[in-house]
């Protein structure tokens, strides 16, 4: 009787159709794609992209240079001078992350005492020349004043 | 026939069937196989060597890169090694969140190996749908940790981050009006938590719709049964591990012989094949799949009643609270020692393992009691079932070669390491 | 006698205590005030452990050992009592780590990982201590301070000079120097190692590195002939610090400020980066193969006419490979004695002047005798061995010199001599000498390197040797510069070749005169002709009649860019590698810790490369070897240094003039350092005896061998020593100062 069975399954083309009746169903079902850039997909707040140095409201710079993110990046892709300043603190010269270095771990913000070094949710960037890759303290510190708002607001999101 | 000769082929390393950058050497006698020889280290980085230089904790992020589509376990793996020579207790929370990240992780492992096997075969629609579903499980990764893929997010003494009570949002745009927007975020309402429950509801549905493409489905069972048998004392020889060695009939999963973390408490079943050919691994593989849903159901249920720590609350070895960083000087030199030295393990050595997707994925590592590893060896699952190959492909027809790969379920993050 | 730590028996001997026991067995107790080289104190408690039978853990510094005592270490009493201890020295520790040049070295730190607890109870305000400029070369952040009392225990106890103190009672003890004054001790660096935390730092590394980024190489230094052993910290190729390196023999645990600021001078606007060769009135760039051809005619032309002078802070291998070159083309003329006038001793001359005991027999010694040496300013490491003497041994130690100065240990007895007045009082041939100590005992005479410049110095080197050994005494040669030892083995002076071995001539030796005659070929090697030489006139005169001048210089200055012909660009020593042999006769070897600045060149690569065209044979290697068999052939006894027939040259009834050469500018690399002139080199004087008078109180006018000098400097007056115009004056004199010792009329 089985073997009767399975010969008219097989003889219909039975579990064909019910792979192409699943296949069908989707004909009238809701695409699942997204039509980016217009549509973006949920990011969560803490998304580990593009980094940042942020300052303080005054407009100070909260970077210290303390190393500590230098010391923690497995990739070798934090590169920091530092100096006295003229008013006695400690500030650095340099600071520059390679972002082909990068492999985006979290660690630097992890370390960072002073929250001054993060990573934003910016994740649409490019380079049009190899040495842009290599972002220095200004380059930083700009992303940090345009993405400030928004860091905020991924702060109080993440203390939910 | 003196006229006809075996002659040697190249496949890849640039076939997009040698899933990564495989190159296998096959000795074809017309459209059969006599012999086939992976060349690998292409994807060579030098890990082992890379980790001997770096103190544990930022060596974490490197081990996601093994293997590439089982983050998580590898971290788990390694983590594991680090507390086994500390012996370091870690919360309960944070085992259910390791646990059930890693399930979540082996369905992301099956849906990728599902989706690219069946592509290879040619079954186009499987591919499609697994993809659907890995996206909502990235998005899992990404709340949790911040990454889609490479989440570093495992810590000895727990994990980095607690779970998230909300989940990211679609938001509003030109292409769609308010109500579009709503019902593409009817399960982002709550936590994540609820998100992967709501998850885990419909997975056991769409394992069935890959079922019905493929299981009964006459192209796929002539491309799958019956190709690259491996028998049971065979398997057990060549070292396999995983769905690998399920397939043939061994009943051996870590989870149940050696349980870790939390596994011995949680309900689960272990699929076993009977024939050990790639039919079998795949019907165990879809098994698993729904076996981890299960797993993951009882740890949702689990920690959605629990407000216990997520990591270690010992400050030498995981990172104090932010706050208090910033107010307590104890804390701030603990943080400041961990973020700049880290810690040192005792001397001593180790092999801890987990039942990654693909196997037994296992870290042995010394310590001389620096704070860097003095060895680590990284025992990839992929390793002895690519060496397996040759074995498993000779004989059959040219074609047959690309479903063995496919089966085998090999990346080349692992292997090549 | 033994007593257990941690239930495990340990020989002990009658004074010890226990963390003196722990520390020999390797076993950490934790500490912030003990220090093995400093007095005890038990101020920070942090020691803190068990004993059976004491009611309350003991500190382990202060507890001596009985016999069967038992300690523990690590029980819940003892790591509770660390425990509590860390939290109050963290009470009111500032949340400096991110900025604190100490954190990731700290002790603080690495003690509150391993004892301390993860958090603090104690939320109220902390104390801040407002910070006080105490100098150029160590910078404070005391609210960080503990109150460990190390510095304040390392100034009175081994440095000698109470700088700094502790003033006030609880919350408001501070560490302070006294009176607002900064430090001046040339040991005051040391504190920076001492300090626990990150409240006394280094400012020349301040903020500009981390500890971790550090890259350490052990090196000699180069500033004094003691010969420390020092550790250089670098960052991407830059010198950011200099630390000891522990050596029971040379400098323990301490490094003398020279030594450890010392490297500041390298990155000076006066560097010389090129080969320079001269086109008409400029010194223009140029290669080193044109410069060197130039060198080897000019040798060749000139040959027996020629000069050459080398400064004894070249390596031994530079100071083979000199001589050799100039001997192979017949100029005999060479030496290193730059700042010297009166050479008639130099036949009898030991092989190789030494200190002839070792540093640490110092303590030993009944009396030492200290002639013509400022040994705190000068040698500031042999001060901390002469202060151990005199607390271990009650050693008597007097003082010989031509100016008044101050020690930082006692000295029972100070005179002050002019020239001929030094000589007179050690000749055991006229009358008995005024040194009144115990002959029989264990006694040292050591004869320092000023005494040299003097214009009689074979005389005093005659008198004192005489009297030396006539009463059994030692004598010890300190040389001026970090290789004078290494200059007379390697045959850096004109009647020895290396090893000792003298030119077979007739002796002439005493009239050999270095500066007075003219050569031809002026061949200069690290050495500065404004400062380098006995008498800045003669050594201008020779080079303007000269016909032509080759430097060897890492420095440009105005004598060089006016008289130059050609200039090599020598790298510094920190630049180069090579090998001192310091005072003791011990030959130390170092490396290169960072590359040469702009195209100059480690010295033996430069003269290697010349010498090649002449003998292919020679090798860096083989130099090496040949300085070692050298220096293994050697064997000198004793320093004395007896000359017959020697008259006398001085009529003590002239008005003399001495020049004292401050030693923080001895040589061209220090007087570049900014931050440790501006500490060190700030007591430029003239001082005429009181009863003379000078009609211009702003400048004074010296009459000397047909030259007239001006001099603008602080004026004072002195009544010892008598006939004396004495002129003290540092590196970077921008004014001709004259002979260094000679006749002259106000």
């Amino acid at each position: 009787m089985n073997k009767i069975i399975k010969f008219i399954k097989s003889l219909f083309f039975l579990e064909i159709l019910k792979g192409l009746k699943i296949t069908g169903q989707k004909l009238s079902k809701e695409p699942i794609t997204i039509q980016y850039p217009e549509e973006k997909t949920p990011l969560s707040s803490r998304f580990r992209g593009l980094h940042a140095l942020r300052k303080y409201p005054n407009g100070e710079e909260r970077c210290i240079g303390c190393k500590l993110c230098e010391a923690v990046c497995p990739a070798l892709a934090i590169s920091i001078d530092t100096e006295e300043r003229s008013d006695k603190t400690r500030r650095t010269t340099k600071y520059e992350i390679d972002l082909f270095k990068c492999i985006y771990c979290g660690f630097c913000e992890e370390a960072c005492p002073v929250d001054a070094i993060v990573e934003t949710g910016i994740f649409e960037y490019h380079f049009e020349r190899r040495k842009d890759s290599v972002m220095n303290k200004l380059d930083l510190l700009k992303i940090g004043d345009m993405y400030e708002k928004e860091e905020l607001k991924d702060r109080e999101r993440n203390k939910l | 026939m003196s006229d006809y000769k075996n002659f040697t082929m190249n496949f890849g390393p640039q076939h997009p069937a040698a899933h990564g950058v495989l190159r296998l050497i096959l000795e074809m006698d017309g459209e059969v196989i006599r012999s086939a020889d992976p060349h690998i280290g292409l994807l060579h980085r030098a890990t082992e060597k890379l980790a001997e230089s770096k103190p544990y904790n930022q060596n974490i992020g490197y081990m996601d890169r093994l293997d590439y589509v089982s983050m998580m376990c590898n971290e788990h793996a390694y983590v594991l090694a680090i507390e086994d020579i500390m012996k370091l207790d870690i919360p309960e929370r944070s085992k259910y969140i390791r646990v059930m990240f890693d399930e979540i992780t082996r369905i992301l492992n099956h849906l990728l190996w599902l989706g690219a096997h069946a592509l290879d075969i040619g079954a186009m629609s499987v591919f499609l749908y697994a993809f659907r579903e890995r996206e909502d499980l990235m998005d899992c990764y990404e709340a949790v940790s911040g990454t889609r893929m490479h989440a570093t997010y495992y810590r000895p003494g727990g994990v980095s981050k607690d779970l998230p009570n909300v989940m990211p949002k679609y938001m509003l745009n030109k292409n769609q009006n308010l109500d579009q927007v709503e019902k593409l975020n009817y399960n982002r309402e709550g936590s994540l938590l609820d998100f992967i429950e709501s998850f885990i509801d419909r997975f056991p549905k769409n394992v069935d719709e890959y079922e019905n493409l493929l299981t009964d489905n006459r192209i796929w069972k002539q491309r799958t049964v019956g190709i690259g048998v491996v028998s049971p004392e065979r398997a057990v020889d060549l070292g396999f591990t995983g769905p690998m060695l399920r397939g043939s009939g061994i009943e051996w999963d870590l989870r149940k012989k050696q349980p870790y973390e939390i596994y011995k408490d949680l309900e689960f079943d272990i699929p076993v094949g009977t024939e050990g050919d790639s039919y079998d691994r795949y019907l165990v593989r879809m098994q698993e799949m729904r076996e981890s849903a299960r797993i993951i159901k009882q740890c949702c249920n689990w920690l959605k009643t629990d407000n216990g720590e997520y990591i270690s609350s010992n400050y030498k070895i995981a990172p104090p609270d932010r706050d208090d960083m910033k107010e307590s000087m104890e804390s701030l030199i603990h943080h400041f020692k961990l973020f700049s030295e880290g810690y040192c393990l005792p001397v001593g050595e180790t092999y801890a393992c987990v039942e990654a997707p693909k196997g037994e994925f296992g870290i042995y590592l010394i310590s001389d009691g620096a704070n860097k590893p003095y060895r680590l060896k990284i025992r990839a699952p992929g390793f002895p079932h690519l060496a397996s190959l040759d074995e498993m492909a000779k004989g059959h027809m040219l074609s047959d070669v690309v479903t063995i790969i496919g089966t085998q379920d090999i990346v080349f993050g692992e292997i090549d390491r | 006698m033994h007593i257990y730590i941690n239930d495990t028996k340990y020989e002990v001997s009658e004074n010890d205590t226990i963390i003196q026991v722990a520390d020999r067995n390797e076993i950490h107790i934790p500490r912030f005030c003990y220090h093995k080289r400093l007095s005890i104190v038990a101020s920070c408690r942090m020691c803190l452990v068990d004993v059976e039978g004491a009611k309350y853990p003991q500190p382990a510094c202060s507890t001596l050992v009985r016999d069967g005592m038992k300690v523990n270490t690590t029980n819940t009493s003892a790591s509770q009592a660390q425990k509590n201890t860390m939290e109050f020295l963290l009470i009111n520790h500032p949340l400096d780590c991110p900025i604190c040049d100490q954190a990731g070295e700290c002790e603080l730190q690495d003690v509150s990982l391993e004892h301390g607890d993860y958090k603090s109870a104690y939320n109220e305000i902390k104390r801040t201590v407002i910070d006080k400029d105490i100098g150029d070369l160590v910078s404070t952040e005391m609210t960080r301070c503990i109150h460990c009392s190390r510095c304040v225990r390392f100034g009175e106890e081994v440095a000698g000079i109470k700088e700094l103190g502790m003033t006030g009672r609880g919350e408001e003890t501070k560490i302070e120097t006294f009176i607002n004054q900064g430090l001046s001790s040339q040991l005051s660096g040391n504190v920076i190692d001492l300090c626990p935390v990150g409240a006394l730092n280094n400012s020349l590394y301040k903020y500009s590195a981390r500890t971790w980024d550090l890259k350490q190489t052990s090196s000699i230094s180069s500033n004094d002939c003691l010969g420390s052993n020092i550790f250089y910290h670098t960052y991407k190729d830059e010198i950011k610090r200099c630390i000891p390196k522990e050596d029971e023999e040379i400098n323990l645990s301490w490094l003398s400020d020279n030594d450890r600021f010392g490297y500041e001078g390298i990155k000076s606007d006066d560097r010389i980066l090129h080969p320079l060769i001269r086109r008409g009135d400029n010194l223009e760039k140029t290669d080193f193969n044109t410069i060197s051809d130039y060198l080897i005619e000019s040798l060749k032309l000139y040959s027996k006419k020629s000069c050459g002078i080398m400064s004894a802070q070249s390596s031994c291998e530079e100071m083979y490979l000199f001589q050799h070159l100039l001997r192979e083309n017949n100029i005999g003329k060479i030496d290193h004695r730059s700042k010297e006038c009166d050479f008639r001793y130099q036949k009898n001359f030991p092989t190789i002047p030494s200190f002839d005991i070792k540093l640490s027999e110092i303590k030993n010694l009944d009396n030492i005798i200290i002639i013509g040496t400022n040994v705190s300013k000068e040698f500031p490491i042999l001060s901390i061995y002469f202060r151990e003497a005199i607390k271990n041994n009650d050693t008597s130690i007097f003082s010989f010199a031509t100016y008044e100065f101050e020690e930082n240990f006692p000295l029972k007895k100070s005179h002050v001599l002019n020239s001929q007045e030094l000589a007179d009082c050690f000749n055991t041939s006229t009358t008995e000498t005024n040194v009144d100590i115990d002959k029989t005992g264990n006694n040292l005479i050591i004869l320092g390197p000023a005494i040299s410049y003097l214009s009689n110095y074979s005389n005093i080197l005659n008198n004192i040797s005489r009297y030396a050994e006539s009463n059994n005494m030692k004598l010890s040669l300190l040389g001026d510069q970090a290789n004078t030892s290494g200059a007379w083995a390697m045959g850096i002076v004109p009647h020895r070749l290396p090893g000792g071995v003298a030119i077979n001539k007739t002796d002439k030796s005493g009239n050999y005169e270095l500066l007075s005659d003219t050569d031809d070929l002026l061949v200069i090697y690290n050495l500065e002709p404004e400062y380098d030489f006995s008498d800045d006139n003669k050594i201008l005169e020779k080079l303007k009649k000269s016909k032509a001048n080759i430097f060897f210089s890492s420095y440009m200055t105005e004598s060089i860019k006016k008289y130059a012909h050609i200039v090599f660009p020598l790298s510094t020593q920190v630049e180069s590698s090579g090998s001192y042999i310091n005072t003791n006769k011990k030959l130390q070897q170092y490396e290169k810790i960072i590359n040469p600045l702009g195209e100059s060149k480690d010295g033996a690569d430069i003269l290697l490369t010349i010498c090649n065209s002449f003998d292919s044979s020679l090798t860096h290697e083989g130099v090496k070897k040949s300085i070692r068999a050298i220096l293994a052939k050697i064997n000198v006894n004793n320093n004395f240094v007896q000359i017959a027939n020697l008259d006398n040259v001085k009529n003590s009834n002239f008005l003399e003039k001495i020049v004292i050469r401050n030693p923080n500018s001895s040589n061209p690399t220090l007087r570049r350092c900014n931050s440790l002139l501006n500490t060190h080199d700030n007591d430029d004087y003239f001082s005429i005896p009181l009863d003379k008078t000078v009609s211009d109180n702003d400048k004074i006018i010296l009459n000397e061998n047909n030259n007239k000098l001006k001099l603008t400097i602080k004026q004072k007056k002195h009544a010892k020593p008598i006939n004396t115009v004495l002129v003290k004056i540092g590196g970077t004199h921008k004014e001709k100062i004259g002979a260094y010792n000679t006749e002259v009329d106000l």
